[in-house]
């Protein structure tokens, strides 16, 4: 039962990236593009941070500066698939792939390091008297923000217009490419503020695998959370929850011994993968989604 | 016709003689990371480097981009034939170094962290995890009773020997101190030794959740042997220290493979010494004597294991600084912390630690084999 509890502030802190990447890629896929380069766009954007971080002494430049890559990469991603109607699956993967190898050749070119650590001159300060991260209140901040602007905004109601039957949109007059593109870059840069998060506020680290699989589980969190933003904040917390809650069991309880690590690292997927099962039964996606518009 | 054949037959001649003038060349084949991380690949590298100043060669290396090429990547490094040996870095290759060695009969291998499979044309290069493991176990259960913690802990990678071998020695190590601080300083409780195994090399999110468990279970004393996902360890361990005021540890993280003290400075108290840099060298001293292949295990006694020395944390944290890594101060300034953080500690933690590496190097002292799954599981059971 204690355990049950203790996991709870770590679970907020693994909530953030999966919640942010999600969040994001909810209002992309509303407009009718899908970027699965999330991993990509974290982890450029972890290193980034850190760069600016560790140069300029300040960790707030270093937080704009992994917002302004994520939204950067997303407008890149826009542009490839919104402009030249490319292939938004394969421009993702480019993206994914960008990631491990700039970062990877970045670090070690900067630092001779692969994976190295920052000091706390460079860290995201907690919260003071409460002893948190602010991420912790932005990520909630920005799901209720996106949910706002998705469903009680004139904005909101075009870009799904946009994702929903851009013909139509654009025959009433809606900017169909600027509207996505706009959703892309939007996207992009919360899932620039996830790496951000992930180098200058958790890990304290870089690498080239930074994420760990993170944007792709954000990824599954879209899913779930049948593109609303704020059951992907209830998503990425029940992640980030049995998570730790595996990694606590295998520990504490000293399981490791009796229960494979294997099955034990499987209980926040299977976990997911149950809520996704029982809950996907009503979703329902945008009509053009993954499509390129292209006007007659 | 013949005309081609005799034209093939002076390519051939003239791409021998060139061949035979050009330097001798070793390459390294990284199984992942590659160069960068300072640690385990970078040792090789550093003793391939070594070795090949002090014989004339040439140094090639390359990583795997994925397992799946292990095995072509390998086939076409051997297939040059231009290689007097291809070093296999890496546990990963289990399958596909000894794989290549057997279709590539005239090319020598060397393995690190592998066996050498009974091949004549490959050497297999072994350390004895266990003893640097049972080094940091003795330092960091002495230094839990110091504190009056219940538990040590470690934050591991995947259930492979080389980290089995780290962890039973660790166990081992933990319990031997008990005992020793029963019969020299006074009565004290059984310690527990709390595992936790992440599952990957490169997850330092999953490494720091793991690690803060550990802490909340009350193991203050850490030992990484999970390559990048140990950073996380590291990390949650500074993080717990700074919350409660400290500038050094307790809580304290150990390093594993190189001296990796320099990353945390004052909250990792010392690193369980794998010399992979000294195995690479004598791989191409074998590879250049033309004897048949045999298995090579370094342990204390050939300086190829241990707890990290004082020169040992000067070397590396020199190597990180001019390799330009951001470390928290001037070189010195990170070195006296690290050394401040060691005097920290009741001198009878290192009086004992001298002790037991005495015992090792006489051989009288019996390490569990945890070459097998069964045999870990025999010492979990035996060191819970």
């Amino acid at each position: 039962m204690n355990a049950l509890l203790q996991v709870f502030p770590v679970a907020l802190r693994a909530m953030v990236p999966i919640t942010l990447a999600a969040v994001g890629e909810v209002f992309g896929e509303w407009a009718g593009v899908v970027n699965i380069g999330l991993e990509g766009i974290m982890t450029l954007s972890a290193f980034l941070a850190a760069v600016v971080s560790w140069a300029t002494g300040s960790p707030f430049l270093g937080v704009l500066a992994g917002l302004a890559t994520g939204a950067l990469v997303g407008l890149f991603h826009g542009f490839i698939s919104v402009r030249l109607r490319g292939n938004q699956i394969i421009s993702g993967v480019g993206i994914n792939l960008l990631g491990i190898g700039a970062v990877g050749f970045g670090t070690w070119a900067l630092w001779g390091a692969k994976s190295p650590m920052l000091d706390r001159r460079f860290w995201i300060p907690e919260v003071p008297g409460l002893g948190v991260s602010p991420f912790v209140f932005l990520t909630p901040a920005l799901a209720l923000l996106t949910w706002w602007l998705l469903f009680r905004t004139a904005l909101g109601l075009r870009v799904r217009a946009v994702g929903e039957n851009p013909m139509s949109a654009d025959v009433v007059g809606v900017p169909v490419e600027r509207l996505r593109l706009f959703a892309v870059v939007y996207g992009g840069a919360l899932g620039g503020l996830a790496g951000a998060f992930l180098s200058l506020d958790w890990l304290h680290t870089v690498s080239s695998t930074l994420p760990a699989g993170r944007g792709f589980i954000a990824l599954a969190n879209v899913v779930f959370s049948k593109l609303n933003p704020l059951l992907a904040l209830l998503g990425g917390f029940l992640f980030g929850y049995f998570d730790a809650l595996g990694i606590q069991l295998a520990s504490v309880a000293g399981l490791s011994g009796a229960v494979p690590y294997q099955f034990i690292r499987m209980i926040p997927y299977m976990a997911t993968l149950l809520v996704v099962a029982l809950a996907i039964g009503r979703a329902r996606f945008p009509k053009a989604l993954g499509q390129p518009y292209r006007r007659e | 016709m013949r005309g081609v054949r005799v034209a093939l037959a002076v390519l051939a001649v003239l791409g021998l003689a060139v061949s035979g003038f050009a330097a001798k060349k070793i390459c390294l084949y990284f199984d992942q990371t590659g160069p960068g991380d300072l640690s385990f690949n970078d040792m090789a590298l550093l003793g391939a480097q070594r070795a090949a100043q002090d014989f004339g060669l040439e140094l090639h290396y390359t990583t795997a981009s994925s397992p799946l090429e292990f095995l072509s990547d390998l086939s076409s490094l051997a297939e040059t034939g231009e290689y007097v040996l291809i070093v296999g870095v890496g546990f990963l290759l289990f399958d596909a170094l000894p794989e290549a060695a057997r279709l590539y009969p005239q090319q020598k291998f060397a393995f690190v962290d592998g066996p050498n499979f009974d091949l004549p044309n490959m050497i297999g290069l072994l350390f004895k995890e266990q003893e640097g493991g049972a080094l940091a176990g003795v330092v960091a259960a002495l230094v839990a009773l110091a504190y009056g913690d219940p538990a040590i802990g470690a934050v591991a990678g995947m259930e492979i020997p080389p980290v089995w071998r780290y962890e039973a020695g660790y166990r081992f190590g933990a319990y031997w101190a008990v005992d020793w601080y029963r019969k020299n300083v006074g009565p004290a409780p059984d310690l527990r030794v709390l595992v936790t195994y992440v599952g990957r090399f490169d997850d330092p999110a999953g490494g720091k959740v793991a690690a803060e468990a550990l802490i909340r279970a009350g193991a203050r004393n850490i030992l990484g042997i999970a390559g990048g996902t140990h950073l996380g360890a590291f990390d949650a361990v500074e993080e717990a220290g700074r919350a409660a005021g400290r500038t050094y540890g307790p809580p304290f993280a150990y390093g594993a493979d190189a001296a990796q003290e320099y990353i945390k400075p004052g909250f990792i108290l010392g690193s369980a010494r794998k010399r992979v840099d000294t195995a690479v060298y004598e791989a191409v001293k074998w590879a250049l004597s033309g004897e048949p292949g045999f298995n090579l295990v370094l342990g204390i006694a050939e300086e190829g294991t241990g707890f990290s020395t004082e020169e040992d944390i000067r070397t590396f944290v020199e190597l990180a600084a001019k390799a330009g890594y951001p470390l928290a101060g001037t070189p010195e300034e990170v070195i006296n912390a690290i050394l401040g953080a060691r005097k920290s500690v009741p001198e009878y933690v290192w009086k004992a630690l001298a002790e037991f590496e005495g015992l090792l190097r006489a051989g009288a002292i019996q390490l569990p084999a945890a070459d097998t799954a069964e045999q870990i599981a025999e010492v979990r059971a035996r060191y819970p």
